[in-house]
């Protein structure tokens, strides 16, 4: 049983794409496989970049919640930015690694088309529903689309994707009420709180830069950790994937 | 979604392009690609299945189902291609003519393009609706829907005896009445007994036991899904009877038996346990509010709520609703979707569809019983064994008409579906005899919906119970016309619970009150489990509120970062806090085991149902399509129990070689014009031609040992000493509940007035308590399995 949660994203710069995905690694496997390098910033944009609290950054936000504790293993300054994230299971003995991209080329291909088909072909009158589709080539996936509003984006939303893809057709019916409530309270949390930090944001903006700017119309774009307000989004998105991963014995 | 191209060839998806470290499965192998991808034509079958919004009822209807509807589609992928390759050949077929006859002479055979001129070939043109007025394609659609509707309409057996204490009564209560009442055996506690008087004189049929010995060791089997292809071997077992009733008692001890260790009550979906008013008289009695009756009084202990999801299905009432004192209340039920009226009993065999034709036996029913139907061996007119034979011939004549229109009657019986003179006799049977002082008046005709099915319909106990104050058992068992016989198969409010017989009850109605404490006692603990037609599940509202805290946990947590440096990649490693997952909150589906069922369907492993002509062709053909979706070297067993000749036969079809798969399901007539000879199909239908070997048989049962040496070199022995050891173990099971309801009959009816102080059939009365006596079955029913 092979589970992968990705969050995709339909950027306004790149089309569909992935932003992270979330595997599991069995306890006989080595995770340093699954690690995925250090992408540079010039191939990606804001919205696309799976950004990971760096050290320095973690020292920063100490202050606003979360409190990291730096590593013995490297100074600070010498450490290269991280590019994944892991998590042990206490129960399953599994590991689960979040990268921005997978690093097995069949996943990252199937992946890549699976995303495609959730913003292009795969549609839904009703988009709170999930979507459910696969193929014997790609995998099976259920997917929940949700929209963030955002006054910076093309037609003022931000289109995003969690999926969750199996290797096995019948794994995915047979957990079907496991995963849609997974994605559906966290799509429902994180539209809840996009909305918080956006009315927050708006009553602190004195500034009229929306009224005498040009520049200030065009599409931006914006990471999800700018749009939740939380340096530690996706540390925080891993820690759920991980948890659903760890519900479907992965 | 599928493509085809002129060469008509697929290839297999999986083994082409995946790699080591992804290898999707799907649910149903098929080969959804062309050969050459380059040329081809797209087609897809697109199904609409209405479902409601919520998640229990896409569970319920598809997702849970989804196997059985891949194949289903598949079935219909194959069809649609073999027809379009025929229609292609015969096209090519006549432009090579036309060709020809330019051009040469000598008429050449058509040919379908090789790989080599596929990029000369053109694109391939159909006529338009050339698909669309197919017979064989109407037909698998017509088959798809009927499936679906009978899958969603079928609840799966849930029989808990590990927990429950009232299933497992029930259970032991079954086994006793099956052993005394089919098999022969007389052990009963019941000193008044006709049969009582006969112990130890015949030995009986040892049919239980030995079906136990056939089916015990094939239960892991038995408990998976027989459509599942990535399995080798597909199994079933397939009561054969024209009584559903004497047949749901048997699909109940077997359930309870081969899910034994499967059926497991988890402490999330357990809503209500210990209920200490189980023996209040007044509550039980003056039961006015049937939503409370449905749910805590179930005869069997596990009782069960259905979701509150409306999918496709017509709300229906339970008739014995109808008992109740308000006939102006014909909504009241909680149930809110079809067939789970049924699943509201407990245990009980649920039968989502109630045939409208069928009907309790009437009092002209068993007056006009003929003992020449009878042809059992070792069997004796005397016995209550004739008279359920008869009563199983005269019922069974009254399915076969609604067997042969193929009606579910669930909802077309709420739509007033069937003849007037069936509908008319169901109206009239319930304003007749036993009925009269029970039934409200029925004011249906107008309110189609809420339509409630006649008391016939929902005729679910044994018909020997003789159930009404003042009719001696005996007289039921000789099959003397009793007024107050058909009358008794409908439960009325009163006798749901055992407590209200202890009053006033003098002479001869003590015997009757015997009888309804035998198949009326209500546990102490009562579960309330919440169910759908495929699956048990726990509350749904906790599982997304735990899933809710879980996020909201997760997001506001203060989170522990710890780097690592792996060369050039740091990785961020952070502990999860939360607890860990709960197993117990998991939905659990049902195995795909039910009870009595109109037609065969070879989507459930454990079944019953009526036979019609065709049964076996039918049996043979599931089998058939097993092994053609499964590997090859694979096996389709199915078991078929004939309860008229107690007969157990084997049905075993092996797998053929690769290139002796029979084409997909289609009519006669098709597959006469495919391409392959008259000889080449016929020898293709011999060499799939199932072994049948007969495992018991009234006539085997004398001899010592006999074996059935399988086709794949595995023998089944049934030997006379592992049905002696099992037969053992029902009798003392049988004891123990006897000597159960013995304490019980002395509990009821104090000392000077108990009905039971003599010794009963083992010689040993002695006081058992409810705890002790199942904690013993218990014991006894693990030896059983070993």
């Amino acid at each position: 049983m092979t589970f992968i949660v990705t969050l995709a994203h339909f950027c306004e710069v790149h089309g569909p794409s992935m932003v992270m995905c979330t595997q599991a690694v069995d306890s006989s496997e080595s995770p340093s496989k699954y690690y995925g390098s250090r992408i540079p910033d010039s191939q990606l944009c804001e919205s696309c970049r799976l950004k990971i609290p760096k050290q320095m950054d973690a020292q920063r936000s100490d202050s606003s919640g979360t409190s990291p504790s730096s590593s013995t293993a490297a100074s600070p300054k010498e450490m290269p930015d991280p590019s994944t994230i892991q998590t042990e299971s206490k129960t399953t003995g599994s590991t689960y690694v979040s990268t921005q991209f997978p690093t097995s080329q069949h996943r990252y291909s199937s992946l890549r088309h699976i995303i495609m088909r959730i913003f292009t072909i795969e549609t839904s009158s009703d988009t709170n529903q999930p979507l459910i589709f696969g193929d014997a080539k790609a995998g099976y996936s259920m997917a929940l689309l949700f929209k963030i509003f955002d006054r910076t984006a093309r037609g003022s939303e931000r289109k995003y994707s969690i999926v969750v893809t199996s290797d096995k057709e019948n794994d995915i019916f047979a957990n079907y009420s496991l995963i849609l409530l997974n994605l559906a309270k966290t799509v429902d949390y994180i539209t809840t709180r996009s909305v918080e930090v956006t009315e927050k944001a708006a009553k602190n903006d004195s500034t009229n830069d929306v009224y005498l700017r040009r520049s200030a119309g065009v599409p931006k774009t914006k990471s999800l950790v700018t749009i939740m307000d939380d340096q530690s989004f996706f540390v925080r998105l891993h820690l759920l994937a991980s948890s659903l991963l760890e519900e479907l014995h992965c | 979604m599928f493509s085809l191209d002129p060469s008509f060839e697929s290839s297999s998806r999986s083994s082409s392009t995946s790699g080591d470290d992804w290898r999707p499965h799907p649910s149903v192998k098929a080969n959804g690609s062309p050969a050459y991808e380059n040329l081809s034509t797209r087609f897809s079958i697109g199904v609409v299945i209405p479902v409601g919004r919520g998640i229990s009822s896409m569970e319920e209807e598809v997702t849970d189902n989804w196997t059985d509807i891949s194949n289903l589609l598949v079935t219909i992928q194959e069809v649609v291609t073999e027809k379009l390759k025929k229609t292609y050949v015969s096209q090519a077929h006549r432009r090579n003519c036309s060709y020809n006859q330019h051009s040469s002479s000598v008429p050449k055979m058509p040919k379908v393009p090789s790989v080599g001129n596929l990029s000369s070939c053109k694109k391939m043109n159909f006529s338009a609706y050339i698909l669309q007025t197919d017979f064989d394609l109407n037909q698998q659609f017509h088959s798809l829907v009927r499936c679906i509707l009978l899958l969603v309409e079928t609840p799966r057996l849930f029989v808990a005896l590990k927990e429950s204490n009232q299933a497992l009564i029930s259970w032991a209560s079954a086994v006793a009445a099956w052993l005394e009442l089919k098999d022969g055996r007389f052990f009963t506690a019941d000193p008044t007994s006709p049969s009582s008087e006969k112990v130890s004189i015949k030995p009986g049929l040892k049919f239980l036991a030995s079906l136990f010995s056939i089916l015990l060791p094939l239960r892991k089997q038995i408990l998976e899904d027989p459509m599942n292809r990535s399995r080798n071997k597909s199994v079933r077992v397939v009561i054969v009877t024209g009584n559903p009733i004497v047949s749901q008692k048997l699909i109940f001890i077997l359930a309870g038996l081969i899910g034994y260790d499967n059926y497991v009550i988890r402490a999330s979906m357990e809503a209500a346990t210990d209920d200490s008013s189980s023996t209040d008289d007044d509550t039980q009695t003056s039961t006015s509010d049937e939503t409370t009756r449905d749910v805590t009084a179930s005869d069997y202990g596990v009782s069960f709520s259905p979701t509150k999801v409306l999918p496709i299905s017509i709300e229906r009432k339970l008739s014995s609703q109808r008992s109740s004192s308000d006939s102006s209340t014909p909504s009241i039920s909680p149930i809110g979707r079809s067939g789970s009226s049924l699943l509201a009993r407990g245990w009980k065999v649920p039968t989502k569809s109630v045939p409208i034709a069928s009907s309790s036996p009437t009092v002209q029913g068993l007056s006009n019983v003929k003992a020449e139907r009878v042809s059992i061996p070792l069997l004796h007119k005397e016995t209550s064994y004739a008279s359920l034979q008869n009563l199983s011939s005269s019922y069974g004549g009254g399915m076969q008409p609604q067997s042969a229109l193929g009606l579910s009657s669930s909802w077309r019986g709420a739509f007033n579906f069937g003849s007037f003179m069936e509908r008319w006799k169901m109206n009239n049977l319930a304003s007749r005899g036993g009925f009269a002082s029970t039934s409200p008046p029925r004011h249906d005709f107008g309110s189609i919906i809420d339509r409630t099915p006649s008391p016939a319909t929902d005729y679910d106990e044994y018909p020997w119970k003789g159930s009404t104050p003042g009719t001696p058992l005996y007289k039921t068992l000789s099959r003397e016309p009793s007024s107050t016989f058909s009358g008794g198969s409908t439960p009325t409010t009163s006798e749901t619970k055992f407590g209200s017989y202890g009053v006033g009850i003098s002479g001869p109605s003590k015997l009757s009150s015997f009888n309804k404490l035998f198949h009326s006692y209500v546990a102490k603990r009562k579960f309330h489990v919440q169910r759908t037609a495929t699956r048990l599940i726990s509350s749904k509202v906790e599982q997304s509120k735990v899933i809710g805290n879980k996020i909201s946990a997760i997001m506001n947590a203060d989170l522990n970062f710890t780097y690592t440096d792996r060369g050039d990649i740091s990785v961020l490693s952070v502990e999860n806090e939360e607890a860990a997952p709960d197993d117990d909150a998991a939905p659990y589906k049902l195995p795909p085991l039910v009870g009595y069922t109109e037609k065969y369907l070879p989507h459930f492993s454990l079944m019953s149902c009526i036979q019609p002509g065709n049964l076996e062709t039918s049996i043979f053909e599931s089998m058939s399509e097993d092994v053609r979706r499964m590997d090859a070297g694979s096996v389709s067993d199915t078991y078929v129990i004939n309860l008229r000749q107690r007969e157990v036969k084997l049905f075993e079809l092996r797998s053929p070689a690769q290139d002796e798969y029979p084409q997909p399901s289609m009519s006669t007539n098709f597959q006469r014009s495919t391409p392959n000879s008259k000889l080449t199909n016929d020898l293709q239908r011999f060499k799939l031609r199932p072994k049948v070997s007969l495992l018991f048989s009234p006539f085997l049962q004398g001899k010592s040992r006999y074996e059935q040496q399988l086709s794949n070199g595995s023998t089944l022995s049934v030997t006379t000493s592992a049905v002696d050891a099992f037969d053992e173990k029902l009798n003392l099971i049988s004891g123990l509940i006897n000597r159960f309801f013995c304490t019980q009959s002395k509990r009821i009816h104090p000392s000077g007035s108990a009905l039971y102080t003599a010794e009963d059939a083992k010689g040993n009365c002695a006081d058992i308590d409810e705890d002790t006596c199942c904690d013993k079955i218990r014991e006894l029913i693990r030896t059983l399995l070993g």
